[in-house]
C-alpha cells in the first residue's frame, strides 16, 4: 500500500467519524438529510471533475446545468396539469414548435448558401435576416401561448412519470444543452472559455426564471415526488414522527448513493482505460495529443457532455429532495463556485478526491452557520461578563460566516494544499521512474 | 458628504489591497501558480472580505443622503423638439467628472510615466523586465495600490449614486467582464466604449419601440403590437450575456483589437 492511499484511507476515515459525529451532536434526521445533499453535490464534484481534472475545461456556469437538471425532473415528476390539457395551451404550443422550427429551418438554410454559390459577405447578411426572422416568427407565437397558458392554468405542468426517470431525463436535457454550448464555446481559450459559460449559465437562469408558462418562474412549483416513500407516507403506517424522517430520508440515501457509486465505478474505468489516458493526454498537452491524430475538439466536447450529465443529475437529485423547485434560489456562489471548491480542495484529477471534497466540503458549509452561532454565543456571554456589552443578531451574523468560511477554505487550500487533499497519482512505467532518478 | 471623505477611503482600499496581497497572492505567485488558480484565490478572497463586511457591518442597505437631500438637475431639451427634460443628479455629475479625470490621469500614467511602461513591461513579460533591471516587487505594490484606491472611488461613486450594500459588487460584476471583454481586453479607452455599448444596448432592447409609431397610430394596421421591444423587461440583464457570448465567438480580442494576453 502505498503513501498515497495510506493518506486517503486516513482522511476518508476521519470523513466518516465526523459525519457519525455530526448525526450525534445534532440528530439522525439532520445527520441523514445532509449526507443525502452531500453525496448529491459529490456527484456534482465527481462532474465537474471530469470536466476540470480530466479534461481542462474551465466550466463556470455548474450553476445552468442544476437548473436545467432541477427543471428536468420537475416537469417529468409534477403530476399532469389536466386544466392546461384541456385548454388550447397545447394547440399554442403545437404553432409555437412549428414556428420555431420554420425558423430553425431559415437559419440552417442560411448557413448551407454557399452550396448553391451565394458566399462571403451577401451569406453574412442573409444569415443574420435569418436569425431576425426566425427570432420574430418565435416571438410572435411564443408570446400569446404564453400570456394564454399563464392566465388560464399558471403553467403547463408535469408528465406524472417516475422520479427515477427525471433524473435520466435531467442528465439527458444537460447532455444537450452541454452538446451546444460546447459547440459554440469549445474553440475559446480556458479563461474566455470560464466567462463564456458564466454567460450562458446566467442566460439560462433568466430563461428558467422568467419563462413562467413553464417552469412557473419565482412561484416555485412543490411538491415534487420523491422515488421513496415520504415521511407522511411512513406517518401513515404508524411510525412516529422522528423515525419517519430517518427511515424516508435514509431510503432516499440509499438510492443516492447506488448512483454516486455506479458513476464513480464507471468513470473510474475510464480513467484507468485507454479513454483516460487519452484525455489526460489532450489536457497536458493538446498540441501534442493532436499531432498524434487525436481529434482534440471532439474530444473535449465529449468530456464537456459527460461531466454535464453528472451535473444535471446531481441537480435533478437535489430538487427533488428538496421537494421544491425554486428558481428564485440559484446563486453563482452557492450553485458554481461551491463546487469548485470542492473538487480544489479534494483533489482536481482524483475521482476519489472529489469525492471526498464533494462530501466534506458541504458538511463545512453546513455546519459553518451553527458552529459559529455556538462560538459567538460563547463570545459573548464572555463579552458580557467582562462588562462589555453582548454581541447583537447572533443569529443573522452566524449566517454570513458560511460565505466567509468557504472563502477562508479555498485560500487556505490553494497556499497550503495546491494539488488537493488526495491529489492525483501519476502512473509510471518502471524505466520512466529509472530514467527520471537519473537525470 | 460621501465624497469628501474619498481621498481617505482610497487611502485604507489601498492599504488593504497590499496586505491581501502579501498574505494571499504573494505566496501563489512565489509558488509559479497558473492564472487560473490565481483567479479562484481571488474569488475566495471576495467571499471573506464580503463575509467580514457582512458580519461587522450587518447585510442592511446604506445611503449617503439619510440626512441630506440629493440634489436633482433638470436640463430642458425642449430647444431640440423633446418633450421631457434630461433628468441628471449631484452624484451622477461628480461620478462623470471623476471618471474622466481617473481615466486621462490613469492613461497618462501609463503611457508616459517610467512606472507605467514598468508596470505594462511586467504584464508583457515579467522576467524580461526583471532582467533588464525594473524592480519589480515594487511595481507590483505600486500597482495594488493604484487598483485598491481606483476600487474605492467606484464603489464610493457607485454607493453615491444607488445605495450601499455588501454585494454591491457581486451584482455588477458580471456586466463588467461583458463590458470589458466586449471593449478589448488590455485596451484603455476599450472599456469605457465596451460599457456604453453594453449600457445602450441593454436599454435599446427592452425599449418600447411602439412609442415611437404612436403619433400614426390610426394609420397603421390594426396586426401591429402595443409592444414592439426587442426583448421583455425581465431580460434586461440578459442582454449583456449575449453580447458577451457573440462577441466571445465572433471576436475574442473584443470589438477594438485589444491586446490578447
Amino acid at each position: 500500500m502505498s503513501l498515497a492511499v495510506k493518506k486517503a484511507l486516513l482522511l476518508y476515515g476521519a470523513l466518516f467519524i465526523l459525519i457519525i459525529g455530526v448525526g450525534i451532536v445534532m440528530g439522525a434526521p439532520f445527520g441523514v438529510r445532509l449526507m443525502v445533499e452531500a453525496l448529491a453535490y459529490s456527484l456534482i464534484a465527481l462532474g465537474l471533475n471530469i470536466q476540470w481534472g480530466y479534461g481542462g475545461l474551465f466550466n463556470f456556469g455548474i450553476m445552468g446545468f442544476l437548473m436545467i437538471g432541477g427543471f428536468a425532473v420537475t416537469f417529468v415528476s409534477v403530476p399532469v396539469n389536466m386544466e392546461f390539457w384541456n385548454s388550447d395551451g397545447p394547440f399554442m404550443l403545437l404553432k409555437v414548435i412549428i414556428a420555431a422550427g420554420i425558423g430553425a429551418m431559415f437559419i440552417i438554410g442560411a448557413n448551407k448558401l454557399p452550396k448553391i454559390g451565394i458566399k462571403g459577405k451577401a451569406q453574412k447578411i442573409v444569415q443574420i435576416m435569418a436569425w431576425i426572422g426566425a427570432y420574430i416568427l418565435y416571438r410572435s407565437q411564443i408570446d400569446p401561448a404564453a400570456e394564454y397558458i399563464e392566465k388560464t392554468s399558471t403553467f403547463v405542468g408535469g408528465l406524472g412519470l417516475p422520479v427515477l426517470l427525471g433524473w435520466v431525463f435531467g442528465g439527458v436535457l444537460a447532455a444537450i444543452i452541454a452538446y451546444i454550448i460546447g459547440k459554440i464555446c469549445l474553440g475559446l481559450r480556458t479563461d474566455y472559455l470560464a466567462i463564456a459559460t458564466i454567460g450562458v449559465s446566467e442566460i439560462i437562469r433568466a430563461l428558467i426564471k422568467n419563462m413562467d408558462w413553464l417552469t412557473r418562474g419565482t412561484l416555485t412549483v412543490s411538491p415534487i415526488p420523491w422515488p421513496v416513500p415520504k415521511p407522511q407516507d411512513f406517518q401513515l403506517m404508524g411510525v412516529d414522527t422522528l423515525q419517519s424522517f430517518v427511515f424516508a430520508r435514509a431510503s432516499f440515501l440509499i438510492i443516492v448513493l447506488i448512483v454516486v457509486l455506479l458513476a464513480l465505478f464507471l468513470i473510474q474505468r475510464a480513467y484507468n482505460g485507454a479513454w483516460g489516458r487519452m484525455m489526460r493526454a489532450i489536457r497536458d498537452n493538446h498540441i501534442a495529443a493532436g499531432s498524434m491524430g487525436k481529434n482534440v475538439k471532439s474530444r473535449q466536447l465529449e468530456i464537456f457532455i459527460f461531466g454535464s450529465v453528472l451535473i444535471g443529475i446531481g441537480g435533478a437529485i437535489l430538487t427533488s429532495f428538496a421537494q421544491i423547485f425554486d428558481p428564485g434560489g440559484y446563486q453563482p456562489i452557492n450553485h458554481t463556485f461551491v463546487i469548485w471548491v470542492m473538487v480544489i480542495v479534494g483533489g482536481a484529477g482524483n475521482n476519489f478526491g472529489a469525492l471526498f471534497g464533494g462530501v466534506f466540503i458541504y458538511i463545512v458549509w453546513v455546519l459553518s452557520e451553527p458552529v459559529s452561532q455556538a462560538l459567538f454565543i460563547n463570545i459573548s456571554e464572555i463579552s458580557t461578563n467582562i462588562g462589555w456589552s453582548a454581541i447583537p443578531d447572533i443569529e443573522s451574523r452566524s449566517l454570513q460566516m458560511r460565505v466567509f468560511v468557504l472563502g477562508l477554505v479555498i485560500t487556505l487550500a490553494l497556499r497550503y494544499a495546491p494539488r488537493g487533499l488526495i491529489p492525483e497519482t501519476f502512473h509510471q512505467d518502471k524505466d520512466e521512474e529509472i530514467t527520471a532518478n537519473k537525470s | 458628504m460621501g465624497f469628501m471623505v474619498l481621498p481617505i477611503a482610497m487611502f485604507i482600499a489601498a492599504f488593504m489591497a497590499l496586505g491581501i496581497d502579501k498574505s494571499f497572492y504573494a505566496p501563489l505567485r512565489a509558488r509559479g501558480a497558473k492564472p487560473v488558480t490565481l483567479l479562484i484565490a481571488s474569488i475566495g478572497v471576495t467571499l471573506m472580505i464580503q463575509g467580514l463586511i457582512r458580519l461587522f457591518f450587518g447585510v442592511k442597505s446604506r445611503t449617503f443622503f439619510a440626512n441630506e437631500p440629493k440634489e436633482i438637475y433638470r436640463i430642458d431639451m425642449s430647444f431640440f423638439g423633446a418633450t421631457r427634460p434630461i433628468t441628471i443628479t449631484e452624484p451622477q455629475i461628480l461620478m462623470i467628472i471623476v471618471t474622466i479625470i481617473a481615466v486621462v490621469a490613469l492613461h497618462f500614467f501609463l503611457t508616459k510615466s517610467k512606472f507605467g511602461k514598468a508596470m505594462r513591461a511586467m504584464a508583457d513579460n515579467a522576467d524580461l523586465a526583471q532582467v533588464s533591471g525594473i524592480n519589480t516587487k515594487l511595481v507590483i505594490r505600486v500597482t495594488w495600490v493604484i487598483a485598491g484606491s481606483l476600487a474605492a472611488m467606484a464603489g464610493t461613486m457607485l454607493a453615491l449614486d444607488v445605495t450601499l450594500k455588501p454585494n454591491l459588487a457581486f451584482n455588477i460584476i458580471l456586466p463588467i467582464f461583458a463590458a470589458a471583454i466586449v471593449g478589448g481586453l488590455g485596451h484603455a479607452w476599450g472599456a469605457i466604449a465596451g460599457g456604453f455599448l453594453v449600457g445602450f444596448a441593454e436599454t435599446m432592447a427592452v425599449f418600447n419601440w411602439a412609442v415611437l409609431l404612436r403619433p400614426f397610430r390610426e394609420g397603421l394596421p390594426s396586426w401591429i403590437p402595443n409592444d414592439l421591444s426587442i426583448v421583455p423587461t425581465e431580460y434586461k440583464l440578459t442582454v449583456a450575456f449575449v453580447i458577451l457570448v457573440i462577441v466571445l465567438l465572433v471576436r475574442p480580442t473584443g470589438i477594438f483589437k485589444g491586446a490578447s494576453s
